[in-house]
């Protein structure tokens, strides 16, 4: 087990450079100045904007660009943003908790939904229960967050006027207040983003365990005569989480990205909003600051994904 | 808590803390027919406290003399393009300038009827009190008794010659820098008194003290951070200014917190406490949080559709005020072939424009657009119809008379040999009169080039529209043929803002054949129509030498009218800034030659 894991570690290495190379090359050759807003405002001459470019090194040749970046990258160093002037790592640092606890609240809702969802559906296949599930996963799956935000502002900000639109970081209170004002605005960013998540895990869970209903030992479980609640719950359950588990490992990244839009919708100052901040004002240093937290991400969980189904599944043996 | 009686019903909803919809639903859940509601409304309305204007407030508003500093709790304002920097050289917009301009303060401030308001100075210079140069070379500013940093020490004459040495130096790559580099020298000549001495005799001697862009920071903390260490300071994050308030916490692109500052130096202001400038989301959402909601007392910049702010108001949770600098919307024509390259360039000088060239075409192009109906259903109330380039202060507008004539439209075009076609298209030596119209991408954009291009298409020219996204549009990349100033385009749509009332010089510098963008200069200049007049020229250079002020004005008058008649130009929009304030909101006075937030010491709850 160990050896896999420092060969996948060690891999990891050459793939983040890889892939920090696509990115910088595809953000580089994009058109667009990171002085764009400069060219409306009267009081800044056209030669300030050059010098300004050639000051923070835009004009350089993009080779020399890149190899500047992946030096400073390795020493620790990621670079000074274009718009704030303030080194990106504390950018992304102060934003990180904002979107953890966004996605981190809304992923463990969206477990508590889908799981026992999918098992029931799967158990009692067909039913009425089966069907509304699977309807409403179809319709969270298919309604995307921008428009399933809009909607819960309209609905509850708009007409009732029950929770803030606004998520802020400056909440006015203390000890249980404070919770009970975090738990009010972090409602519906909560909850648009469990909802879309749910409803795809719902549709595996109910995929997985519908597969393992069906084997000889569930059945031979039954003859046994176990209750059918002990059989679903000891038996069925823990043997058709590990493909979820897997896949659930596998969707975290997916998560990641599925906040931004979630993020810029209920102004949840995270590094999803930081992300599209910094396109929008073509900031490089930032966005590869960002798009590389995403990067190290995708590649910590696909490996805690392999480690996690060689544990829970004692026929895998990695080596 | 409400209380259930008519009366104090009435008295919520004059006060704004309940908005129209409430006291309807709670009047009719009483049970009170809806005929008596409506009534009751009605003679609410008609003492204009319940909201529904749109507005520049300070002349409805009573004077407030508060007896204490303080004491009006919390103000909640909402940016939907977060601060991203407090340092007031490195803004990047009016979002970071408003920012900035919570803790800092600049000598003195234009109001929107173009006059001088002192803040940091004692008087302001003039002829007789002999601290202005009658040759425009130099002016003394005093400074303030008494005026304290945030951390104690008192502002003095070091600091604003700090300021011009800070924003001069290259290295420091401060964005404000073009501003500074007219002057000469700032030299300090009393503890609170410096001169400025301009490199050429000037009209303008008040900017770029009197401009956002002249906001004093504090010598003794960017003393050690000057030039490349600017970005090091940590006042950038933590700013140190003399303004009435204090930063408490800054988190960039996110939040900005102050607090009041107990030794501000004007008597018994500022009136809020504390402030929370909350950065984020979209124009559209930060309108229904002050509008609708009422989760916040402002937000800024509301570039939201005209229909829609006005029917959000009319729910009287909150009103929209406006301020106008002069900002204008507008359409180029190209004077050079975009069609035909030359040594690697298009757009170029040696290729004049098949049919722009005719004045005659062009007048009739200005005489087809609807600038009304642009103005009227896109930008309702926010906006005027435009006639002149340079709008504002009206010591600067001649006369206008400009209607829409289709007739006369297409008189001209007949005249200048363009006939229609079999197809209806305008023809001349086999050659259609097509025209591509370039703009950014944004909606009301889009749909003002709709407009445009069903008046354009009645006089028989085919017109093909192309929007291309802000960033690359106004990006200076010489690399790319989409921008302003490449200008591969027949048309091209954007907008202007001033630097300041008296700025008309560097304004029209779009029009000066010395600023003509092509591939020698790598486009990095600013008359993107390539307008070539030798008359112009001269009025522009007399200009910029022009000592009096009534005779500038002239001169303005004259440049703006040949703007016109010679169609140069296209003038559109008279756009303001908008925001939107809660109805309990007072003092909010706007500027358009000035932050939005300049007054806000004065501002006031009731």
């Amino acid at each position: 087990m160990t050896k896999f894991l420092v060969r996948r570690l060690l891999i990891a290495v050459p793939t983040l450079l890889g892939i920090s190379l696509v990115l910088f090359a595809v953000i580089a050759l994009a058109p667009g100045d990171p002085f764009a807003d400069l060219a409306q405002n009267p009081n800044v001459p056209p030669e300030l904007r050059v010098q300004l470019r050639q000051q923070l090194g835009i004009d350089d040749p993009l080779h020399i660009q890149y190899f500047r970046w992946a030096t400073s990258m390795a020493r620790g160093n990621w670079g000074i943003s274009f718009v704030n002037r303030i080194p990106v790592a504390d950018l992304i640092w102060g934003r990180l908790p904002a979107t953890l606890f966004v996605v981190g609240t809304s992923y463990v809702v969206a477990l508590l939904i889908a799981i026992p969802t999918g098992i029931i559906s799967a158990v009692k296949q067909y039913s009425w229960w089966d069907n509304i599930a699977t309807t409403f996963a179809f319709l969270g799956y298919s309604l995307p967050t921008f428009f399933t935000g809009l909607l819960f502002i309209l609905i509850f900000t708009v007409k009732l006027g029950w929770l803030p639109e606004v998520y802020t970081t400056n909440i006015p209170a203390t000890g249980w207040r404070w919770a009970i004002f975090m738990l009010r605005q972090a409602a519906m960013p909560v909850a648009v983003l469990a909802l879309f998540q749910a409803a795809e895990l719902a549709r595996f869970v109910r995929a997985s365990v519908l597969e393992v209903l069906h084997l000889d030992y569930v059945r031979t479980a039954r003859a046994k005569g176990l209750r059918e609640r002990r059989v679903i719950t000891f038996h069925v359950v823990r043997n058709a989480l590990i493909p979820v588990v897997t896949i659930m490992a596998l969707q975290v990244p997916g998560i990641f990205t599925g906040a931004l839009v979630t993020e810029q919708i209920f102004r949840v100052p995270g590094i999803g909003s930081l992300l599209i901040r910094s396109l929008n004002s073509h900031d490089t240093p930032v966005v590869m600051g960002v798009f590389f937290t995403y990067s190290i991400l995708v590649v910590l969980f696909t490996l805690a994904a392999d480690i996690a189904y060689g544990i829970l599944d004692p026929r895998i043996r990695y080596d | 808590m409400l209380d259930w009686t008519t009366k104090s019903l009435l008295e919520d909803l004059k006060s704004g803390r309940i908005s129209r919809r409430q006291f309807i639903a709670a009047m009719t859940r009483v049970g009170i027919p809806i005929g008596v509601v409506s009534t009751l409304l009605a003679s609410c309305t008609s003492d204009g406290e319940s909201g529904g204007r749109i507005t520049t407030p300070s002349a409805n508003d009573a004077p407030f003399e508060p007896k204490q500093r303080g004491g009006g709790g919390q103000l909640k304002m909402l940016y939907w393009q977060a601060p991203s920097t407090l340092n007031p050289h490195m803004t990047r917009g009016t979002k970071d300038v408003d920012a900035a301009s919570l803790f800092y303060e600049q000598l003195l401030y234009i109001d929107a009827d173009a006059n001088f308001v002192p803040r940091l100075i004692t008087e302001l210079p003039t002829f007789e009190n002999g601290m202005l140069d009658r040759e425009g070379k130099w002016v003394i500013w005093k400074l303030k008794q008494g005026v304290q940093w945030h951390d104690g020490k008192p502002l003095t004459a070091e600091d604003v010659v700090f300021n011009w040495e800070y924003a001069s130096d290259p290295n420091t790559a401060a964005i404000t820098q073009g501003t500074y580099t007219r002057i000469r020298s700032v030299e300090k000549i009393g503890e609170l008194e410096v001169r400025v001495t301009f490199k050429e005799p000037t009209l303008d001697w008040s900017s770029p003290w009197s401009t956002s862009n002249g906001m004093i920071i504090p010598r003794h903390l960017y003393q050690s951070f000057k030039g490349k260490e600017s970005r090091n300071a940590p006042t950038n994050l933590r700013p140190v200014g003399t303004g009435a308030y204090k930063i408490v916490e800054f988190r960039p692109d996110d939040l900005v917190l102050a607090e009041i500052n107990p030794s501000y130096h004007l008597e018994n202001r500022p009136f809020f406490d504390r402030i929370e400038l909350k950065g984020g989301g979209d124009a559209a959402g930060a309108a229904r949080a002050v509008l609708q909601s009422g989760e916040y007392d402002f937000a800024w910049n509301l570039q939201v559709d005209g229909n829609q702010l006005e029917k959000m108001e009319q729910e009287g949770v909150g009103v929209i005020v406006k301020g106008s600098g002069g900002t204008i919307e507008h359409v180029l024509l190209n004077f050079t072939d975009p069609n035909t390259e030359v040594d690697g360039e298009r757009s170029s000088l040696k290729v004049p424009h098949p049919f722009f060239s005719d004045v005659k075409v062009r007048q009739a192009f200005a005489l087809a657009i609807d600038r009304k109906t642009i103005v009227e259903r896109l930008y309702v109330k926010t906006a005027s119809v435009a006639q002149f380039y340079v709008w504002a202060p009206k010591k600067y507008v001649p006369e206008g008379n400009w209607r829409r004539d289709i007739e006369k439209a297409n008189m001209l075009l007949d005249d200048a040999g363009w006939k229609r076609g079999a197809d209806g298209t305008r023809m001349k030596d086999g050659k259609k009169m097509k025209v591509l119209f370039q703009t950014s991408v944004n909606k009301l954009r889009q749909d003002t080039q709709a407009v445009i291009k069903k008046d354009l298409e009645s006089l028989g020219i085919e017109v093909e529209l192309k929007a291309i996204i802000a960033d690359v549009f106004f990006s200076g990349d010489p690399t790319n043929h989409d921008t302003l100033m490449h200008f591969y385009a027949d048309m091209e749509m954007f907008t202007q803002e001033r630097a300041g009332p008296d700025d008309p010089v560097l304004f029209m510098q779009s029009f000066d054949s010395s600023q003509l963008p092509q591939k020698s200069n790598k486009w990095a200049k600013l008359n993107y129509s390539r307008y070539v007049n030798k008359e112009f020229d001269a009025l522009h250079e007399a200009a910029g030498k022009e000592l009096d002020p009534g005779k500038f004005a002239e001169l303005v008058k004259k440049m703006n009218q040949m703007l016109v008649d010679d169609v140069a130009v296209i003038p559109l929009v008279e756009r303001s800034d908008v925001s939107g304030a809660r109805t309990n909101l007072r003092g909010v006075q706007l500027s358009g030659w000035a932050s939005t937030l300049w007054m806000l010491p004065f501002w006031h709850r009731v």
